[in-house]
């Protein structure tokens, strides 16, 4: 339907001025739909600037970052929407991460559940190894696909680090934590791995300043388990790496530790090594 | 800006759901002018109109499909407009624009003929209703809203609107016959 | 202006390789192109620039601080953009969401303002309408676009590119130039490729590096000529070339020592970059 009538520009002026009277905006109303000439019309009788104003106030909210769960849960905690960001986009605190943390988890759990000292010694053993496989998978090329941009960036050193390895190991603690409860006979053993979690993570993120951090966990990892290995054959008890003694060598441990990795902070700052 | 953009609404349309940004720019080009226009004429309020404008692109942007594909573009976005206005004044009521009749200039005898051509003798039927019927009749017939949706933009209730209705529809068929 | 990099003497070795052996290197402000095969050292020395990597021996000052030095090396990053050989993605962000993660990352907090900027860089390598879009379901061309914009977030003082074009087909390349020389006006460019064409196109000085060492440092033109005399045409590969081709017209093109009455043509930057690194950068260049 080819609409030949056009409306008298100085209706359209008055319409758009809001000088008119009802009905006739009606008929030009009605006419606007169906007719693309005179919309075109109205484009140069309305406030340029006030639609242009509009347009970067809808460019911005479809723009606007999608704000992933974890960072929501983390607004709501209180935590600054680009500290959150920053965190959300750790690989370790990424779902499929999480979900292998709670499986392993799930595991451990289950072998305790034999109520054996073997069934709680495997799992003390491993829930200090999950926050150390996190840290170290949360900075370094393996993982962070944006990690040569992040170490060129000035928010993306030692402070980024922290952040990231204080969350990851508070999450760890959590989930561990929950599992924990599932454990037979609640006692002392049941938080018997959160220091040697803590010993761990900070021995591995010192060590990460002298080779990469993946060998670095790797290392841990396999000293940790000599540790509880060599413990258990010494004295014939499956737990004595986690007994009174055991806590208190690797309070010992975290402590020194904590003072290399503050002395070699700068090390996380630029590497010297890949 | 300097090529011209010449898809046709629809097209444009079926662009946005491949994220294609430039069409959304060229609807708002071609469109918001207008719908500006005819949103201010609804509410008085500025910033309701703009918060208006900029909900009704970005509903157009997160669900082009929801077009059917008949009728004009142009229709199916004023029912959006008109809609995020009425979302809009339901969180913050605000005056509804009248045109003071006082003001407007009475049609000559030659754009009297012509408004009798576009609408029958509808548009001299409403000039002769009270601003209070003339309100109704245009949000329920005009814009297409329904009597909750024209009581929430008119900021009465439900109830006004229909006996205002009843009694607007018989002086209208009066001053149609 | 004071010069925005200046290098002495930097060492960088992995273990007995020795990545960057003794290397000098000043830029001034404009584009420094950084030309050399695979292995010669230039990504090592380009995450060096970024303040990526920490060198093993030398000096270093960028932007008038020393990386070294943890204030130094903030200050730099604030002033610095980077891409880097390989930039990476988060998997479901889109090119809006990425570049506003390293806007964050550069410690723009006012979320207002970062979003203007991100928006202005997006603007300027003309990815304004795929915005919204998810990176992984961009082009390569359009994903390098999104690595060079975040690097022009806050108008970087000195910006390292390594190998920014690798991948593009021509047209793209020509766009990417454009944007880079608009954007070298103000900023200090360094550059690396192992496409001459792009050093001939944007650069006003050329570092030609192999096996981890300086082989030529200076302007465009002087590398070209440097294989003045040592360029000719023959219907075959002669015995003293050190490299020869087979061009599109059936000649090959020789490089080398010239036998008396060769036909020596005028000598392009490939020849003489190409006299510099040998036969194992002719396949790369190409």
């Amino acid at each position: 339907m080819s609409e030949t009538w056009h409306a008298d520009p100085r209706d359209l002026a008055e319409y758009s001025a809001g000088a008119i009277a009802d009905a006739r905006a009606a008929s030009i109303e009605a006419h606007l739909v169906t007719c693309a000439h005179c919309r075109g019309q109205v484009n140069g009788l309305v406030d340029q600037d006030r639609l242009e104003r509009a347009w970067f106030a809808i460019v911005d909210t479809l723009d606007a970052p999608r704000p992933t769960l974890l960072e929501r849960v983390l607004g709501r905690l209180g935590v600054r929407s680009d500290t959150a960001r920053v965190l959300a986009a750790t690989p370790s605190l990424q779902g499929s991460w999480l979900l292998g943390v709670v499986v392993a988890l799930a595991f451990a759990t289950i072998a305790a559940q034999s109520g054996t000292d073997r069934g709680l010694a495997l799992f003390l053993t491993l829930a200090p190894l999950l926050p150390v496989a996190g840290v170290a998978a949360a900075f370094g090329p393996t993982l962070d696909p944006t990690w040569e941009i992040t170490a060129a960036a000035p928010g993306g050193g030692f402070h980024l680090l922290l952040l990231r390895a204080a969350s990851i190991f508070g999450a760890t603690l959590a989930a561990a934590a929950l599992a924990a409860l599932a454990l037979p006979g609640l006692s002392w053993t049941a938080a018997a791995w959160v220091l040697p979690a803590l010993a761990l993570t900070l021995t591995s993120l010192a060590l990460s300043t002298f080779t990469s951090s993946e060998r670095a966990a790797a290392a841990v990892a396999a000293g940790w388990i000599a540790v509880v290995l060599v413990s258990a054959h010494g004295t014939q008890d499956l737990l004595s790496a986690f007994e009174a003694g055991g806590q208190l060598r690797l309070a010992i441990v975290a402590a020194a530790a904590t003072m290399l990795v503050a002395r070699r902070r700068d090390l996380f700052e630029t590497r010297s090594h890949l | 800006m300097a090529t011209i953009d010449d898809r046709s609404d629809p097209d444009l349309l079926r662009a946005l759901a491949g994220d294609d940004r430039s069409a959304l720019n060229e609807l708002y080009r071609r469109h918001s002018a207008w719908l500006l226009s005819r949103l201010a004429r609804r509410c008085a309020d500025p910033d309701v109109v703009d918060q208006a404008l900029q909900d009704t692109f970005v509903a157009v942007w997160r669900k082009p499909g929801s077009y059917q594909g008949s009728g004009e573009v142009a229709a199916w976005l004023w029912g959006i407009a008109i809609r995020r206005l009425i979302d809009q004044l339901r969180r913050r009521p605000a005056t509804l624009h009248r045109v003071d009749p006082r003001d407007a200039t009475s049609p000559s005898a030659e754009e009297q003929v012509l408004l009798g051509v576009q609408h029958g003798d509808l548009a001299g039927a409403l000039d002769r209703l009270s601003p209070e019927l003339r309100a109704v009749v245009q949000a329920t017939v005009l814009d297409g809203l329904t009597t909750r949706e024209a009581a929430r933009l008119l900021g009465i209730p439900a109830g006004t609107v229909k006996t205002r209705m009843m009694r607007a529809k018989p002086l209208l068929r009066e001053g149609l016959i | 202006m004071t010069t925005a990099v200046s290098l002495s003497d930097i060492e960088k070795s992995y273990g007995r390789t020795r990545a960057v052996a003794g290397v000098d290197l000043v830029a001034e402000p404009g584009i420094t192109g950084l030309l050399g095969p695979n292995g010669a050292g230039k990504t090592t020395l380009m995450r060096m620039l970024a303040t990526v990597l920490a060198p093993d021996g030398g000096r270093m000052r960028l932007l008038g601080h020393d990386p070294g030095e943890p204030d130094g090396r903030l200050a730099i990053r604030r002033r610095l953009g980077y891409v880097p050989q390989e930039p990476g993605y988060h998997r479901n962000f889109t090119a809006f969401e990425f570049v506003d993660y390293v806007a964050i990352l550069k410690e723009m907090t006012d979320r207002r303002a970062r979003h203007d900027e991100v928006r202005r860089v997006l603007g300027l390598v003309d990815l304004t309408d795929v915005s919204g879009k998810k990176i992984k379901a961009l082009s390569g061309g359009m994903r390098r676009r999104v690595a060079l914009a975040q690097a022009l977030l806050g108008s970087p003082d000195l910006l390292v590119l390594d190998e920014p074009t690798a991948g593009l087909d021509p047209e793209q390349r020509l766009r990417f130039r454009e944007v880079i020389s608009a954007v070298a006006t103000d900023a200090t460019v360094v550059l690396s490729t192992h496409q001459t064409e792009d050093v001939s196109a944007l650069c006003q000085r050329v570092v030609v590096m192999h096996e981890g060492a300086v082989r030529y440092d200076g302007s465009v033109r002087g590398l070209a000529e440097g294989a003045r005399g040592r360029v000719w045409l023959a219907a075959d590969r002669h015995p003293s070339a050190r490299l020869s081709w087979r061009t599109g017209d059936g000649l090959h093109r020789n490089i080398g020592d010239a036998p008396p009455r060769a036909d020596l043509v005028d000598p392009t930057v490939e020849d003489g970059y190409l006299l510099l690194v040998g036969s194992g950068a002719r396949e790369e260049a190409a």
